[in-house]
């Protein structure tokens, strides 16, 4: 790299400041420990919230009810004070921490509101069967945060809360009933996900939020979609819903060249295509081996030529 | 390694590097594009997940291409062994001549997998008519050491890091395999034997990463990859071996009645000095992977300090290393933040090109927000550490 370096100093593209700083960088004389750093903070609350959780657990025969409580709950109303003194407030546009330990107290604040929430409910039964309603409160509550405090990970975990109101929300249907309310219930997730990101960055309002709803949102559609497609009666109907959905996050990687999601679109794809085709053919098992030969040749040709006109690489 | 890649990858990491540049502010889109148009590579490559979906699909097409044949034909041992015969060096000519030599393919994922396809397709070659022969355990064992000659091979010719991973997996498991097939009954001679291969590989490795300047940059990351999985063996070796979790469930012996009793005092002294090792070095060395390295072991290691030292008490471990773990990354944090500059000696909290991920997006990790960096503009001059966005993977388009 420093010959590099040298090189393009000589012919004037980078300056001399520039080529300095890069050969410090380079030759190690300027090293960054800032990833380390940020592993070692967010692997040391996890442990933290893990132990004290465990502590809970414990001693909360002993310590009281009500000191437990209060403890958690300042723990938590004071990782809140501090984001709120030190944030910014609400922005439409993406705003940088205003330190290395914002987004960690933030974490760290969510994390303890619920512990302290099922502890509530494990000690008082304050909702008893209706006590899913506590991951919806959740949910609200961290999509609340995540967007006036502008955090990503909270965002992530509000969206996967939401999810598992869903799923616990379908659990308590009866088990004859689960899987296609199941099905049902991820699909309308994913969509609302996808639908919602949408309706932000068209309203220009946190724009890079986007990208969580659409990892999220596309996958939980793809796969709901490919389970449905060998069911009986709806198989076709799921089959049309995955070649559109599939469809789209093609064509979204395409125009922002996130190629993730053609990714999806060709392994989700693929898997729900050959789950009909089997499904719906009574082919031998040369026929099987020739269709796998067939489609993997074709696949690769399409994916050759994909590559040559939006040359992916670039 | 081979020429081609040997000399064309040095353009392709100047590429690579000036779009971290961009991305960290530190030079504006328009030198970006200088650079590129200077050092545009002559090798070809794709965007990670079209690389790896390439890779799928061409395994999937080789495997039914054998299969198709095998099927029509119904053949026995005897045939699979002669297809497999015809379609390993087959594959290895394909990916060999006609796709890296003359299409110049540089990690596109279908010329890795014919390359790994051609290896497996050769062991069980190999392994087939031994097998058939009545040998299975020398059958099977033949075929474990075609897979890590293969793997060794394709990391020196290639400089592929998976093949290295493969190769040091194939290696760990070689005394172990050895002592099946020859029906020792010594699970502490294969131990040692294992501690010493692992041992040797890393010292060599890191021997030889001395001179990481004059590497190519595929040689470079197998070496460092040998390395890493070096350590890493001899830590969870060290590590399950205390307290015994992968000795009783996965191979049904727990070695506490056979051994000697300072055993566990010195595997739970490793467990303890093997991180605090790698961190001297790292910081020695101002090696990333080795710091990774320490923190992540360090962690494991005080996670699972109960199997060693037994106080009985798992919350108030848990809450009391939490507490420390969380508040030295503050303390170093600061420190290294109230510096001149904004740094102490070479190092600095400060993001500067890191992390390179060669060619995952941003937006694939988006979810991880708080380890993810935020992209600046450009900067003017002097020290002024930019958050260096995802480095994208780079080279010409034709195919």
């Amino acid at each position: 790299m420093q010959e590099a370096l040298n090189d393009l100093e000589g012919s004037g593209i980078l300056n001399p400041s520039q080529t300095k700083l890069l050969r410090r960088i380079y030759g190690r004389e300027l090293f960054s420990v800032h990833w380390e750093l940020r592993l070692l903070l967010y692997a040391g609350i996890l442990t933290l919230t893990t132990g004290l959780g465990l502590l809970i657990a414990k001693y909360f025969a002993s310590i009281g009810h009500l000191a437990l409580l209060s403890a958690i709950a300042l723990g938590c109303a004071g990782c809140f004070a501090y984001c709120l003194r030190r944030g910014g407030g609400f922005s439409p546009e993406r705003r940088p921490a205003p330190d290395a330990a914002y987004d960690y107290v933030l974490l760290l604040g969510c994390l303890l509101l619920g512990t302290l929430q099922g502890y509530l409910e494990l000690r008082y039964q304050l909702l008893a069967q209706y006590w899913n309603l506590w991951l919806l409160g959740s949910a609200l509550l961290y999509l609340l945060a995540a967007h006036y405090f502008d955090n990503r990970l909270v965002l992530s975990l509000a969206l996967s809360t939401l999810g598992a109101w869903l799923g616990v929300k379908t659990s308590l249907l009866g088990a004859g009933f689960w899987d296609t309310a199941l099905r049902e219930n991820a699909l309308v997730f994913g969509a609302l996900i996808v639908a919602a990101g949408a309706i932000q960055t068209r309203l220009g309002w946190k724009r890079h939020f986007l990208p969580v709803h659409l990892h999220l949102g596309v996958n939980v559609l793809l796969a709901a979609l490919v389970s449905g497609v060998g069911s009986r009666g709806a198989g076709p109907a799921f089959f049309a819903g995955l070649l559109v959905v599939g469809f789209c996050s093609a064509l979204y990687a395409q125009r922002t060249r996130s190629f993730a999601f053609l990714l999806y679109a060709v392994l989700y794809g693929y898997l729900g295509v050959t789950i009909f085709v089997l499904d719906n053919s009574r082919w031998d098992i040369e026929g099987f081996i020739l269709y796998f030969l067939v489609t993997a040749a074709a696949l690769v040709t399409a994916l050759v030529a994909f590559h040559r006109r939006f040359r992916s690489a670039e | 390694m081979i020429a081609p890649y040997e000399m064309g990858e040095r353009r392709v990491a100047v590429t690579e590097e000036s779009r971290r540049w961009k991305e960290a502010g530190l030079i504006s889109p328009e030198q970006a594009l200088g650079v590129a148009k200077r050092y545009r590579p002559e090798l070809v490559r794709v965007n990670l997940f079209i690389r790896i979906l390439l890779a799928l699909f061409t395994a999937l097409g080789v495997v039914a291409l054998i299969a198709l044949p095998a099927v029509i034909l119904e053949v026995e041992e005897l045939g699979m062994t002669l297809l497999f015969l015809i379609f390993a060096p087959a594959c290895a000519w394909v990916a060999d001549r006609k796709l890296i030599h003359d299409r110049r393919l540089y990690r596109c994922g279908a010329e890795e997998a014919l390359l790994l396809l051609a290896v497996s397709f050769f062991s069980l070659a190999v392994a087939i008519p031994v097998i058939d022969g009545g040998a299975e355990r020398l059958g099977w064992l033949a075929a474990h050491g075609i897979l890590l000659a293969g793997a060794s091979l394709l990391a020196l010719r290639y400089g592929y890091a998976l093949a290295a991973l493969g190769g040091m997996v194939a290696l760990s498991a070689l005394p172990f395999h050895l002592a099946d097939a020859l029906h020792w009954q010594q699970p502490n001679l294969a131990r040692v034997v294992l501690f010493l291969l692992l041992f040797a590989t890393g010292s060599w490795s890191h021997l030889r990463l001395r001179h990481r300047d004059k590497l190519p940059r595929g040689s470079l990351w197998c070496l460092e990859t040998v390395r890493l999985a070096a350590l890493a063996g001899i830590y969870l070796d060290v590590n399950l071996f205390a307290h015994r979790l992968m000795w009783r469930e996965w191979l049904g012996w727990s070695p506490g009645a056979h051994e000697v009793p300072w055993t566990d005092p010195l595997c739970a002294v490793l467990t303890a000095l093997i991180p605090l090792a790698a961190l001297a070095l790292g910081i020695v060395r101002r090696n990333r992977a080795l710091l990774w390295f320490a923190v992540l072991s360090g962690i494991a290691s005080i996670l699972t300090l109960k199997y060693y030292v037994h106080f009985g008490h798992l919350a108030e471990e848990l809450t009391a290393a939490g507490l420390f773990l969380t508040g030295l990354a503050f303390v170093l944090m600061r420190w290294l933040g109230s510096g001149f500059d904004g740094r102490r000696g070479a190092f600095t909290a400060e993001p500067l090109l890191e992390p390179c991920l060669y060619g995952l997006d941003a937006e694939a990790l988006a979810a991880i927000q708080p380890l993810a960096p935020g992209t600046r503009g450009p900067e003017a001059e002097g020290f002024r550490p930019g958050g260096g966005s995802f480095g994208g993977g780079g080279a010409t388009g034709g195919y």
